[in-house]
């Protein structure tokens, strides 16, 4: 009888030697720290040592289909899916085996069918018996790193060769006249999708560029500025005649990863193995089965750790690109990665939104109602959602691009556009408004916590300018209108390890409960305006339910902190000529390390609570805190982010 | 052409073009992957090495401008026993990144300010300034430089 993969104790963990395990997991390495919470949680149930664990992840032919890596779901899914397994597999041993204590896997496997359902044997510990879960230190998840350990642009295969894309200008460019590679260099063209395959990968970078610099490409059809659209849309009146009115705005966000996106494939006797930093293997294997006409079974796709991921970057786009180059190669693996330009400029983008929150206040001082209006590009353009979404697929002869969904996401799964839309506090009356505006040259995607970054803005902002109107304290304000209790928690505590936010103080605070069902964030900002605004401290309290590995915790608070102050200060991409400008870091400068705030971060532990997804949690509190923290000290309210010098001086006059 | 310089102490001939950036003949013609690319302008940092004493951006220099120089790369820190070196343990003990792509750079820019006797907290963060980090590591690595610091 066939299962699906995932159902049975033996599809997610083996004991192939002596004191060693393999567990094996959908969910991949992107920088968020899942390997060291998975393999804590696989070792506690197990009673082992970390150290004994092979964790295999993302993998079509090996791990259990646990979909994308997203929506700060890597430990509240695939945490929980493996604390289930891990505990099914121990009960088993501890039923084969005699005695007391932890059962001698090793000795019993050979002996044991672990072809059995997880559901039925799955008996997780109890909290109180935990010493791995919600213990400190994360002194293991650094070490190889430092010392160079491989990400996929260092994988070496026999036979390797090296390619680098040539790419349209504009989303749409046609060909005029193809250039010149340099000799030796294998052009392979399809379309507009044109590469570049050399043994080594210097002569690539070369006749790369070359060939870039000698194509000719149509011109861009002079089809405006793609920010425009989201100016002239303008969302129906409030009903109520509203006190309060907030507008929070970003233009377009650039995952700008240190590392260039890199995927190497093989095309070999019918068969397509690619390896990639992608957040979906599964998904991204069914998406490249359909671009290139191939069986789903004839695809198998592995990840390997590309440098840090914050959504839905250029993975999925060189997974792609190399498939491509690969079914011209047969026999041969080949290497693509891209240039840093490319990686700024055609990799999908954060989407441009802008969100208007109305509030009316009653009699006693508190919201009455509110209202949110979402005007946005969309933030759901994955491979495999709604179409196949892979640039090759786009750029070669007959391509067309995917149609944009335009149906917001189940409310199930946090909601896109509006993710946060909802307030999180007690009010008697809310509406959401919502529309999805799209522009032919605006590639838009899933960047960390979607709608959230610009919505807790707009939210919060109207928190504090009705807590304004009524005179009354930010924080004291906020807590009439919290009766969740671990929600007023994040934010008492906050408070009081900031001494509190008061008008004037130059601080600001912004809260939100991620997705309204994921972690609880407070943060408390202090800000100094001199020629630019600067975030001097931070300080942040999350209730991630059982934080499984709480330093992985904090390090997710404090990079989705630093990560919001960036976009929030500084980041936007610009257009001409009908793409995102800019060929390199001095066209989209990020927050330096001389930019750095003191932070400080606080957990509130639950153990015996479900782990929430905490990666995007600080996000839209932090900006929120930001323009907050801006109000307090100048008594001007704008959210028209980011705010860099310039936009600043235009609003402060 | 065969050019010659020593790699983490050790003499090598490398054989390739000698006009290709120094980063791409030292993960490719001498296997030291640990020397990352990231932008080939020389604006992240991420693919600092030392060259003699200094700490230069291998995607900024050739291959034959590396000619009878020292190069030391992150694997040229750890000793022969496995222990990573002092910028690379107070990494670790801070757990200062979350991919660590970045920090190849940024633990040989710190190595070779500390190899110059920089012991100015805020002349350590504005050499700091060039290396990008993207995940948000900042305060973290900020605190690792404060532990080398406090060690005399």
């Amino acid at each position: 009888m066939t299962h699906k993969l995932g159902e049975h104790i033996g599809d997610w963990i083996a004991f192939p030697t002596p004191g060693r395990v393999e567990v094996r997991t959908g969910k991949v390495e992107i920088g968020q720290g899942v390997r060291e919470a998975l393999t804590r949680i696989a070792a506690e149930e197990l009673d082992i040592d970390p150290a004994q664990i092979d964790l295999i992840s993302g993998d079509t032919a090996r791990t259990p289909d646990e979909g994308y890596t997203a929506g700060s779901m890597s430990i509240s899914g695939g945490g929980v899916a493996v604390r289930q397994a891990t505990s099914a597999a121990r009960a088993l041993f501890e039923a084969a085996g005699r005695g007391e204590g932890r059962p001698d896997y090793w000795a019993l496997s050979d002996s044991m069918d672990l072809d059995r359902p997880v559901a039925d044997f799955a008996r997780p510990k109890s909290p109180a018996a935990y010493v791995l879960t919600g213990t400190g230190g994360g002194g293991r998840a650094l070490n190889a790193q430092v010392k160079g350990a491989a990400f996929i642009h260092d994988l070496e295969m026999p036979g390797l060769l090296h390619a680098r894309m040539v790419r349209p200008p504009w989303l749409g460019a046609e060909v005029k006249r193809m250039g010149e590679a340099s000799a030796g260099a294998r052009v392979i063209r399809d379309g507009s999708f044109i590469g570049v395959v050399c043994e080594r990968e210097a002569d690539a970078v070369a006749a790369g560029e070359r060939l870039a610099l000698t194509t000719l490409w149509s011109k861009a059809p002079g089809a405006g500025d793609p920010l425009d659209i989201i100016d002239r849309s303008n969302e129906p009146a409030p009903l109520d005649d509203a006190p309060i009115s907030v507008t929070a705005s970003r233009g377009f966000i650039a995952h700008a990863s240190i590392a260039p996106s890199c995927a190497v494939a093989m095309w070999d006797q019918g068969r397509l193995t690619v390896w990639t930093h992608t957040q979906g293997v599964f998904p991204l294997a069914r998406s490249l089965a359909a671009m290139l006409s191939l069986d789903a079974d004839a695809v198998r796709v592995i990840h390997a750790p590309g440098a840090g991921c914050y959504g839905h970057n250029g993975a999925d786009d060189a997974a792609a690109d190399a498939a491509m180059l690969a079914m011209a190669t047969p026999g041969r693996p080949v290497r693509v990665q891209w240039t840093r330009a490319q990686e700024l400029t055609s990799s999908p983008m954060g989407a441009a939104m802008r969100t208007t929150v109305s509030a009316s206040l009653g009699a006693d001082g508190r919201i009455a109602t509110m209202h949110t209006g979402v005007v946005s590009f969309t933030h759901v353009r994955r491979p495999g959602v709604g179409g196949v979404n892979l640039l090759a697929g786009w750029l070669r002869a007959g391509g067309a691009v995917d149609p944009v969904i335009t149906g917001p996401m189940p409310a199930a799964s946090g909601g896109d556009a509006e993710r946060n839309a909802t307030p999180g506090y007690d009010i008697a009356e809310t509406s959401i408004w919502r529309t999805i505006v799209q522009h032919p040259l605006a590639r838009t995607s899933a960047l960390r916590s979607l709608g959230a970054h610009v919505n807790v803005t707009a939210l919060e902002g109207a928190m504090d300018a009705s807590a304004a109107l009524t005179g009354e304290d930010p924080v004291v304000y906020r807590l009439r209108h919290l009766s969740d209790p671990r929600a007023r928690a994040v934010i008492e505590r906050v408070a009081a390890m900031a001494g509190g936010c008061a008008p004037g103080s130059g601080r600001g605070i912004g809260y939100a409960r991620y997705k309204n069902v994921a972690a609880y964030c407070a943060v408390i900002v202090e800000t100094e305006l001199a020629e630019t605004l600067r975030v001097t401290r931070a300080w942040a309290v999350v209730d991630a339910g059982c934080a499984v590995d709480p330093d992985g915790v904090e390090n997710q608070i404090e990079g989705g902190i630093i990560q919001a102050l960036s976009w929030t200060l500084k980041e936007a991409v610009n257009f001409a000529d009908g793409a995102p400008s800019g060929a390199g870091w001095s066209d989209y400068p990020i927050l330096r390390l001389d930019e750095t705030p003191q932070i400080v971060v606080e957990i509130l532990q639950h153990l015996d609570q479900p782990p929430l997804g905490v990666g995007e949690a600080a996000c839209g509190p932090t900006a929120a805190a930001v323009c907050n923290a801006l109000a307090a000290l100048t008594g001007v309210r704008t959210a028209d982010l980011p705010l860099t010098r310039e936009r600043l001086a235009r609003a402060l006059g | 052409m065969s050019i010659g310089l020593t790699v983490n102490g050790v003499a090598c001939l490398v054989d390739a073009d000698p006009g290709q950036p120094l980063v791409y003949a030292l993960r490719n013609e001498l296997d030291l992957k640990g020397v990352r690319f990231g932008c080939g302008d020389g604006d992240c940092g991420a693919c600092a090495v030392l060259i003699d004493a200094e700490d230069r951006q291998a995607c900024q220099m050739t291959l034959a401008e590396a000619e009878g120089k020292s190069v030391t790369t992150v694997e040229g820190l750890v000793g022969p026993d496995g222990a990573p070196g002092r910028v690379q343990q107070a990494l670790i003990e801070r757990r200062a990144g979350q991919c660590g792509y970045c920090l190849s750079g940024i633990v040989m820019r710190l190595e070779a300010m500390l190899r110059r006797g920089e012991r100015d907290r805020a002349k350590i963060i504005e050499g700091l300034a060039a290396n990008l980090c993207r995940c948000g590591a900042h305060a973290r690595i900020l605190r690792a430089v404060d532990d080398l610091l406090a060690t005399p």
